[in-house]
């Protein structure tokens, strides 16, 4: 679709004047605070509205799942601009071209690219407001513009110690051509931006009233509750609806893929009669999916020459082909579920017109998209309200759970409030996927590698994103992402570019197909590659008989980035006299998402049990725009990381062998270790943080197992090896 | 009619008496800031107090609350001003703030029971699940909030 088709008038007013839905969108952050923005207000931009009483309201492209971006880039603009922050309001977005990723040209939050996207792109439209109404402001006094400033809301005019609100000359600034290429302020007069600021989220979050998907309210609503074969894409062959619906409380009963969607007034009235009915299913087109199949698969694989070459640089085989062969190790990468805590939800309004959703998404346009597809409704009759998300790390940027919210909408002709059971959010989750390298290296006369071969099998991460089967043909695409050979990029980040210099360097790839679904998860390939990646590199140090971290910047040293990070964690822990009595450490890099972490790892073992004790983290994600926001997410990540290495999602006859928490169990609050995190400004572009606190973390503790007992750790999670982490 | 009290209001439910309180909270009564999560009493998302004692609301029939006092988190103070609410806003808790209802009625529990607990007590008594991994933070909010506490 052509982006102009939404800027038609109409669609155009929508935006403008739809005060009703915006403000709507703007009550679900919490019912206690609910918006005020005057309808009167003067839209600047499309990001941008200024009210006569100075309310300045931005909105918001971006979800908000825990990582702090409702705080940070609405104060990104509000700083450029020399707004009153504690008048900036802001309310999420519906679908618009306006808020598209410029690059992918793509609306969706994800792959820790909102910092390194929108922060850049917030300071010039807060540049540009700020110039348009120091312009309007400038006609209004008859002074030079240059005559003006503009500090905490206000234009002032010092030589006559005249000043203007923003309210004031809004209307008048809104009627001026948008300076293209704004002056934006030098870094150092920026206020906000750089320290600690209190979240805007965080209030909702500690009294109950912030407002998850699963907390939507709209009036006329039902609720439904959902069970689908437990492999997926099975059929449900026998089902008695009379049966169902003669039970209290029932309203309908509808059919959905593979499976049934009760309809009651309430959850537990909907969920009961749907665990009470008498329901059997057939298995589907993966029930010959099994853990153990897939890694035997995998090995197999290895063994082929059907390998694409992603990096090529000097000869790896060629080398590795002498004597000097230091290294072969095959690694295994299990899969994953995201367990939001969360479930999946969503609410939809379905009519012959109109299409209505409440939701917690991070993938508003496929949300939309899908949508359009499945009700032939038009862009502009298409709402999305989102609310904030109980948790994303990958998983909400699918549009799954809103198309059976418009299955079942569609049928109940009134809103309809769908809710997965734990057991169905672990059986349809889109899974991080199975991975599984093998690599092979060589050591010169000083030890550093001469030559690294790194084989990967590994199924795309990011097809189901962007699913053939849902847009009806892959042509309908035409966008930068889409070329197939584009969806694979992640599969091998983090080695196709390292902070190493290795003369003799490969890394191939064999995309397998894979009959689940997978998608991607919180450190995307990063995660995974990372682990390989510093696990064969802390080995070869040991085979060369150096120093963890002195190896590592003697190979790293042409990258300045990654020396500062590995020496800072290097100081933050004592390095090498770092462990105390009893304990060991592991270290690891990595350069991700546009940033650099080093991380050491503390822990004891005692038997198979291995405790974790101190986590240090040296991180340059440029530059710091929130410490404090910056510093909970890599405290976040590393309790992801620590987690990563003990869950599994395993398969025995295409059904996943994890269904609830008693099951999956990720790390607790008595398992968390000490975490001390630095930022080192590099001065370089700002990018993401959320991401990048678990990409280390796997290798790190590992390599301190090693430290600790000699065992090297090459298949995930640690229960391969016997290890448990407690 | 299951009769009880919920944050000091007396309150009357029709309902079945195995309806999980949960659900009792949130689709009979309104009040959503109790979550669910797992349906098995295994992450406390669902956590609230009956009788001053903790309890995983998703796994605690209706029945049982008869006649009893209920606490959630939209009765632990009307303005934020809890010590552990005033601590979780200090120390900057929530991330995607799902789990942090049943987190801070969990520390509730425990300080009352455990004005001054230590690590081990906090170790022992939030066994709560949070995926975006504030438990650091959960720590430093409950001495913070014990220390304010006279």
């Amino acid at each position: 679709m052509p982006p102009n088709d939404f800027n038609t008038p109409s669609r155009r007013q929508v935006l403008v004047t739809g005060a009703a839905a915006l403000m709507l969108s703007a009550c679900t952050i919490a019912r206690a605070q609910p918006s005020s923005t005057p309808i009167n207000a003067s839209q600047i931009n499309a990001w941008l509205r200024i009210a006569p009483d100075d309310t300045v309201t931005i909105m918001l492209a971006q979800s908000e799942m825990g990582q702090g971006i409702a705080t940070t880039l609405p104060m990104a603009l509000a700083d450029e601009l020399g707004a009153d922050w504690p008048r900036v309001k802001f309310e999420w977005s519906d679908f618009d071209p306006a808020y598209r990723h410029p690059q992918y040209q793509w609306m969706f939050t994800g792959n820790s690219e909102s910092i390194s996207t929108f922060f850049p792109m917030m300071r010039t439209i807060g540049a540009a407001a700020r110039e348009m109404l120091t312009r309007a402001a400038a006609s209004r006094l008859g002074v030079a513009e240059a005559s003006l400033r503009i500090e905490t809301g206000r234009i002032h005019h010092d030589a006559t110690k005249r000043k203007l609100t923003f309210g004031a000359v809004a209307a008048d600034a809104a009627k001026l051509a948008v300076p293209k290429d704004p002056q934006l302020k030098p870094i150092s007069a920026l206020r906000l931006i750089g320290k600690p600021q209190p979240r805007v989220d965080i209030p909702s979050k500690v009294d109950g009233t912030a407002i998850f998907g699963i907390d939507v309210k709209v009036p006329d609503m039902v609720v439904a509750a959902i069970r689908r074969a437990p492999s997926p894409g099975g059929s449900l062959v026998r089902f008695d609806v009379a049966a169902i619906k003669a039970q209290r409380g029932v309203l309908a009963v509808v059919e959905i893929p593979s499976g049934l969607a009760v309809v009651a007034n309430d959850y537990w009235t909907a969920r009961r009669a749907l665990d009470g009915a008498d329901l059997a299913f057939a298995a589907g087109p993966i029930a010959g999916y099994s853990t153990e199949k897939q890694r035997s698969d995998h090995a197999a694989l290895l063994k082929t020459t059907s390998f694409e070459s992603r990096v090529k640089v000097g000869d790896g085989n060629a080398t590795l082909g002498s004597a000097n062969k230091a290294f072969e190790a095959t690694f295994e990468i299990p899969v994953q579920a995201h367990a939001t805590m969360e479930p999946m939800n969503c609410t939809a309004h379905v009519t012959a017109d109109r299409c209505e959703f409440w939701i917690p998404t991070q993938g508003v346009e496929i949300t939309h998209a899908v949508a359009k597809q499945m009700t032939g409704l038009s862009d502009d009759r298409i709402v999305i309200h989102r609310t904030l998300l109980g948790g994303g790390f990958g998983r909400r940027l699918l549009a799954d759970f809103a198309q059976i919210a418009i299955v079942v909408g569609k049928a109940v002709g009134r809103p309809v409030k769908v809710i997965w059971s734990r057991e169905e959010d672990f059986r349809y989750d889109a899974y991080r996927p199975p991975m599984t390298h093998q690599v092979k290296a060589s050591l010169g006369g000083d030890g550093l590698p001469v030559a690294i071969a790194h084989r990967v099998v590994s199924p795309s991460h990011m097809l189901y994103i962007f699913p053939r089967g849902i847009i009806k043909a892959e042509g309908d695409w035409a966008r930068p992402i889409a070329p197939p050979a584009a969806y694979d990029g992640m599969a091998v980040e983090g080695l196709t570019e390292t902070p190493y210099a290795i003369a003799n360097y490969s890394v191939e790839l064999n995309r397998v197909e894979t009959p689940l679904s997978v998608s991607v998860w919180r450190t995307t390939g990063h995660g995974p590659n990372n682990f390989v990646l510093e696990s064969v590199i802390d080995e070869l140090a040991g085979a060369a008989g150096q120093d963890p971290l002195a190896y590592r910047l003697a190979l790293a040293s042409a990258d300045p980035r990654a020396t500062a990070v590995l020496k800072a964690v290097g100081e933050m822990s004592g390095w090498p006299g770092t462990a105390s009595v009893g304990r060991s450490c592991g270290l690891a890099l990595a350069k991700a998402f546009g940033g650099y972490i080093a991380q050491v790892v503390e822990l004891s073992v005692s038997g198979k049990a291995v405790k974790c004790h101190r986590v240090w983290s040296a991180v340059d994600v440029g530059q710091t725009l929130d410490p404090g926001i910056a510093m909970s997410n890599v405290e976040g990540g590393v309790v992801w990381g620590l987690s990563g290495l003990r869950t599994e999602a395993t398969f025995v006859d295409g059904e996943i062998q994890q269904t609830n928490f008693d099951q999956f169990d990720p790390v607790h609050l008595w398992e968390t270790p000490a975490i001390e995190t630095r930022f080192v400004e590099s001065g370089a572009r700002p990018t993401g943080v959320g991401e990048l606190g678990p990409v280390p973390i796997h290798a790190a503790v590992c390599n301190a197992i090693f430290a600790a007992t000699g065992d090297r750790i090459r298949s995930l999670p640690l229960s391969r090896g016997g290890y448990r982490l407690t | 009619m299951t009769q009880f009290s919920v944050n000091g209001r007396s309150v009357s439910v029709d309902a079945d008496a195995d309806t999980p309180l949960l659900w009792v909270l949130r689709d009979h009564l309104g009040m959503t800031g109790t979550k669910y999560g797992c349906g098995i009493a295994a992450c406390g998302a669902c956590t609230v107090h009956v009788d001053g004692q903790p309890v995983r609301s998703c796994s605690f029939p209706l029945g049982s609350a008869s006649s009893k006092q209920v606490l959630t988190i939209e009765g632990l103070s009307r303005d934020r001003s809890h010590p552990l609410q005033r601590a979780w806003i200090e120390e900057q808790v929530p991330q995607c703030g799902y789990c942090q209802s049943g987190m801070i009625m969990a520390a509730a529990a425990l300080i009352n029971e455990k004005p001054r607990p230590t690590d081990e007590e906090i170790d022992a008594a939030i066994t709560n699940l949070c995926r975006c991994g504030t438990y650091a933070r959960i720590r430093n909010a409950i001495h913070r909030a014990a220390r304010a506490t006279p």
